[in-house]
């Protein structure tokens, strides 16, 4: 048994107990601390946000007021700047922006973005992309040689990267040196703008497997008519898996030049290409297309039926069509997926 | 006051004081023109009551369903009223007129050519008496036929439209953002109409208010996604209200998909504004949407 003398044990709750009088302090200290900061920021904006307002609005040339002085400054600037960039598209007031950042904030974000906390270096890395920092390129350029890096710090230093340098990221996109999830590297692709994604479509066949896939996706998501002799081009790949993606991005984009190409899907052993072979269809007259869509309406396959039958539906007149079907046809699964879009329609 | 100018068909003020308080009401404009013949002294002095007959009975065929001709008693002088149109529609139906009369004559009105001069006055709103309109009209008239045949004088005092008051809410949870929407809306120059701007956090503070329940044109700016209740709610509160056509209602969004937009506008918004947007592009929306107020 640990035999321990009152007097220790008395020494031993005093010391606590002043560690938690301190703690207690200190929270109540920092607690203030944080809530006069709020009140400050506040209070800035409050007199400062429509000198801001004509600042932006060419109305006033940068008045010396709205050069920082401290850190509570910078902190409503940064509050200010984000509310205009996140709800105005205007050239002229992201211009300003970027050169007043780079002018007078330059520093406070270079500062956080050596310090030890790792959310203080992401909310720099997020400054310098939302303000365009382009002065903090080279800075940031020499972070990424750092061996301890957060998944997340390497992927906002890959965005800054795309942002400053395009045609050095264009360059090296191929070989990209970090892995990147779906979900990350359809972030970065849906931030590009159309130019440099036709860029990238010469390159395509050098980038990973997935992320050849991930790309054509994107496109689709884009819906611009650019990408459709490249979509088109990618029908008779090889890869099965890059014909279902380019049908389905083209499907997106909605429209169709060459009905000829699009038949060989007609026969097609892979479900997935019949399948959107059929939405794609859609997109004619039924004068043009309805043997097809007649036939793949009574595909073996569920969802082909499925999306034959809401082609047909969703067209001029397709209600007709499809009655003509159900009074004509002696396939019972095709009759019965039609039956179900028409009601579907009536109950519509 | 009692007037030198008279109608033959008595009810001609009343028509015109009843279309005129309705061109403030509906914003439409009606025009009134002052026709006279310039070669009134080539008329056979015996047949012209029957040749006034004839052109007024032409007058009356050649106007819409909806607008009205009347002949000033002891004049050979009318008085149209084209409802729904402007002086620009107006000017193009006399400048139809007179070419029609040149080319194809009166009907049962030969050996006499009738040439024509004009003039004409915008209505915009229902200020002054009926017998001061029409003797300044009548006056016009005078110069326009001195002028020589075919001739149109435009008359711009009853042109000018009353001031509307507008009720504009924005509803937007960035308090900044808030306030550039108010100092842009606030800067708007509009002809016609006078906004009266409020801004609210969120759609409970701007349900709260009695704000909207007034008759006003209301125009309400709100984001879909706010605390407490979102700009959608509000969408749905507004366009189940009687007399919802009052409220001109645009949505903004940050990142909105189509499926969204679609349920917005089938929900009765008007417009939609993804984030970020920009502010000359809400300006000039407003712009057009005021003007279409009236047509």
């Amino acid at each position: 048994m640990i035999e321990i003398s009152i007097d220790t044990l008395i020494k031993g709750i005093g010391v606590l107990s002043l560690i938690i009088v301190l703690l207690c302090i200190y929270i109540v200290l920092n607690g203030r601390r944080e809530k006069a900061l709020a009140n400050d920021v506040r209070t800035y904006i409050q007199n400062k946000q429509d000198l801001w307002y004509r600042y932006f609005n060419d109305e006033i040339t940068l008045p010396p007021e709205l050069i920082p002085n401290n850190n509570t400054d910078i902190k409503a600037i940064e509050k200010i700047f984000l509310a205009y960039t996140q709800n105005i598209s205007n050239p002229t007031i992201m211009e300003k922006i970027r050169n007043f950042s780079n002018q007078y904030l330059r520093q406070y974000y270079l500062n956080l973005l050596m310090n030890k906390r790792w959310s203080l270096r992401m909310n720099a890395l997020y400054r310098i992309i939302s303000f365009r920092i382009d002065s903090l390129a080279d800075e940031c350029k020499k972070l990424w040689e750092r061996a301890k890096l957060s998944p997340e710090e390497r992927f906002q230093l890959l965005v800054i990267h795309s942002i400053f340098d395009e045609d050095g990221f264009i360059r090296e996109f191929a070989n990209l040196s970090i892995k990147l999830s779906e979900y990350e590297y359809r972030k970065l692709l849906i931030g590009f703008n159309s130019e440099i994604l036709k860029k990238l479509t010469n390159q395509m066949a050098d980038f990973p497997k997935e992320y050849q896939y991930y790309f054509i996706d994107v496109l689709g998501l884009r819906r611009n008519l650019d990408f459709l002799p490249f979509l088109e081009n990618n029908l008779s790949h090889k890869d099965p898996e890059i014909r279902i993606r380019s049908l389905k991005a083209l499907n997106e984009i909605g429209i169709v030049t060459d009905l000829e190409q699009y038949k060989v899907f007609l026969s097609s052993p892979i479900w997935e290409e019949r399948l959107m072979l059929a939405k794609l269809l859609g997109s004619f007259t039924l004068d043009q297309v309805y043997p097809y869509l007649e036939q793949l309406l009574q595909d073996e396959n569920w969802w082909v039926r499925s999306h034959a039958a809401r082609s047909i539906g969703n067209s001029k007149d397709g209600k007709l069509w499809l009655e003509k079907f159900i009074a004509t046809a002696q396939d019972q699964y095709a009759i019965d997926m039609a039956r179900e879009v028409l009601e579907e329609g009536i109950n519509q | 006051m009692i007037s030198e100018y008279s109608f033959e068909d008595t009810i001609a003020e009343q028509i015109f004081n009843a279309l005129r308080t309705y061109v403030v009401r509906s914003r439409t404009v009606i025009t009134a023109i002052f026709l006279g013949l310039y070669n009134e002294n080539e008329f056979d002095i015996e047949k012209t009551s029957e040749a006034e007959e004839k052109i007024t009975g032409f007058l009356q065929n050649t106007t819409r369903k909806s607008d009205f001709v009347f002949k000033f008693a002891g004049q050979t002088k009318w008085f149209i009223i084209l409802s729904q149109s402007g002086e620009r529609e107006a000017a193009a139906f006399l400048r139809r007129l007179y070419i029609l009369v040149k080319e194809k004559g009166i009907p049962a009105l030969e050996n006499y050519e009738p040439l024509f001069s004009a003039s004409m006055a915008e209505i915009g709103n229902d200020e002054g008496t009926f017998e001061e309109f029409i003797a300044n009209g009548m006056s016009v008239l005078a110069d326009s036929l001195s002028k020589g045949p075919q001739q149109i004088e435009y008359i711009a005092t009853y042109k000018k439209r009353p001031l509307e008051m507008i009720r504009v809410s924005i509803l937007e949870e960035n308090a900044i953002f808030r306030h550039v929407l108010y100092r842009t809306l606030n800067n708007l120059d509009l002809d016609h109409f006078e906004m009266e701007i409020k801004v609210f956090q969120d759609g409970y503070e701007f349900l709260e208010s009695d704000w909207y329940l007034s008759s006003h044109t209301h125009l309400i700016i709100a984001n879909d996604i706010l605390p407490r209740q979102s700009g959608l709610d509000v969408l749905h509160k507004m366009r189940m209200l009687p007399n919802n056509k009052r409220f001109i209602i645009f949505m903004m969004t940050k990142g909105s998909s189509e499926g969204d937009m679609i349920y917005a506008y089938e929900s009765g918004a008007d417009n939609y504004f993804i984030k970020p947007f920009n502010l000359r592009l809400l300006e000039v929306e407003i712009k057009r949407t005021f003007e279409r107020l009236w047509p």
